[in-house]
């Protein structure tokens, strides 16, 4: 019975042990980016090639699913809001399930299935073949040159992907709206309704929604990465492990954020 | 302290923690550790400073490398030039970028003369604008060598440097050695046997061995 207790006891400790060091891990990228020194010109480079592949050549997929997604709350909106007959509640209800949950929820998981990976297989590769060895016997600190860049640019990615998402949901929304109202519908009153129902709060849920994810997702893949040995059959555990940190960690902090602001 | 003295061991001991090795690394000289790679003594890393040895001290000009601020380290190691027996070029940069990464990081002024200038003397320029994956191993390895020597490096820490390396390109290379070295570059060669040829080239060659007790 107490070894069963101890196990449990060494497996929560080993859990939050991993939390902390993430958490430490982007706590050292908010300070040392506040260096003027960390700024090289091959770190900005990396940061510019991480946006470009997280952000830029994301932004069709996460359209295309934001443009569901609009779809399918204003049909379910729909459905049910005629049946109370509360049709203008349409706006209010789209703020409150995209922008408050889905929108930064979705844009996390699209961000996770395809950076993070990315990242745990890049740095895993990395290291196995002896190039993270290289750039630390050269003097180039890999957490300023491979992690830093990372979780910057997977953390202003996700934002502005988030921001995408939102814009075309609504935008998707309004447009299956007005097929199913047959264009019977005012624009200006759909999204003077969406604005409307905005409060201050949703904004600082946004924002740390998006953001904050974003930096754990980037921190936890690098983290995972960094860890391997020599063995070339480490890499896909790293990206496994460095995926599955991360979705938990998306629901943890997505569930601590709406119970600070909304309760 | 001697103050000539760019690298100094005192009592590392390996993983099976044998003999303890102690011996230094002055200023314009060269020493060989007859480094066996599979021996589990990682000589580059603790030598540089990223990996602190199993069992005792490595200084550079003076101080422990555990004792530096990891920013000051990071400054230091950017001083002694590396040649990797493996790897050692990031795979998602092209090969100019890669001799140019440490010249960027370290911000270092009077670069683009000192990289045209090895490149040229190693017969790799101009730099190919192309992944390591599509150079061929014998200018992989020039290029390796074109970025360990154009940081101005203080000090040189060379993992076996010349396997698989046609005769020209050796002696190219031993040139440049003896070039550095007159200039006040220190010499770390590990190998576990080096050839007459290479020994010869190389003197004065210092061979470090484990303490007797």
């Amino acid at each position: 019975m107490m070894s069963m207790v101890g196990q449990i006891g060494a497996g929560v400790l080993a859990r939050l042990g991993r939390a902390a060091r993430t958490a430490a891990m982007v706590w050292a990228v908010v300070v040392q980016s506040l260096r003027p020194t960390t700024w090289t010109a091959p770190m900005r480079n990396v940061l510019a090639r991480q946006i470009l592949f997280t952000g830029m050549e994301a932004t069709g997929f996460v359209s295309l699913i934001a443009v569901i997604v609009g779809v399918l709350v204003v049909v379910q909106a729909e459905y049910w809001l005629t049946r109370l007959g509360q049709t203008a509640l349409i706006g209010p209800i789209l703020t409150a399930v995209v922008l408050r949950e889905l929108g930064p929820l979705l844009t996390n998981f699209v961000v996770i299935a395809r950076s993070g990976t990315a990242i745990s297989t890049e740095l895993a590769n990395m290291k196995v073949h002896g190039e993270v060895r290289a750039l630390d016997a050269m003097g180039i600190d890999p957490f300023v040159y491979l992690v830093i860049p990372r979780v910057l640019g997977v953390a202003a990615s996700t934002f502005c992907l988030t921001i995408i998402f939102l814009g075309v949901t609504f935008i998707g929304g309004f447009l299956c709206m007005w097929v199913i109202e047959l264009g019977d519908i005012d624009m200006g009153l759909f999204f003077s309704n969406i604005i409307g129902a905005v409060t201050v709060t949703d904004v600082f849920s946004l924002l740390a929604k998006s953001i904050l994810p974003g930096m754990l997702t980037g921190a936890i893949c690098c983290d995972e990465a960094l860890g391997v040995g020599t063995a070339v059959t480490e890499v896909p555990i790293a990206a496994t492990r460095g995926v599955m940190r991360s979705v938990g960690a998306l629901f943890v902090m997505s569930l601590l954020i709406s119970l600070i602001a909304y309760l | 302290m001697d103050e000539k003295e760019y690298i100094r061991v005192e009592a590392v001991q390996g993983p099976q923690l044998g003999a303890s090795w102690s011996f230094a690394v002055p200023r314009g000289e060269a020493v060989w550790i007859p480094d066996d790679e599979d021996s589990g003594m990682a000589w580059l890393d603790w030598l540089t400073g990223i990996e602190p040895p199993p069992a005792g001290q490595v200084f550079w000009k003076g101080v422990e490398w555990r004792e530096r601020h990891p920013h000051e380290a990071s400054a230091e190691r950017g001083r002694i030039g590396c040649v990797f027996a493996g790897g050692g070029l990031v795979a998602n940069l092209d090969m100019d970028e890669n001799v140019w990464l440490p010249a960027r990081m370290h911000r270092r002024e009077g670069a683009a003369e000192a990289i045209e200038q090895w490149a040229r003397f190693f017969g790799c320029w101009p730099l190919p604008p192309e992944r390591a994956s599509a150079v061929r191993e014998r200018d992989r390895r020039r290029i390796l060598w074109t970025r360990a020597f154009s940081g101005n490096p203080e000090a040189l820490v060379l993992e076996r440097p010349l396997r698989e390396v046609p005769a020209e390109d050796r002696a190219l290379f031993l040139k440049a050695v003896r070039q550095v070295r007159a200039e006040g570059c220190a010499v770390v060669w590990l190998e576990k046997d080096l050839d007459a040829e290479t020994q010869a080239a190389l003197e004065p060659l210092a061979r470090a061995a484990p303490d007797k007790d």
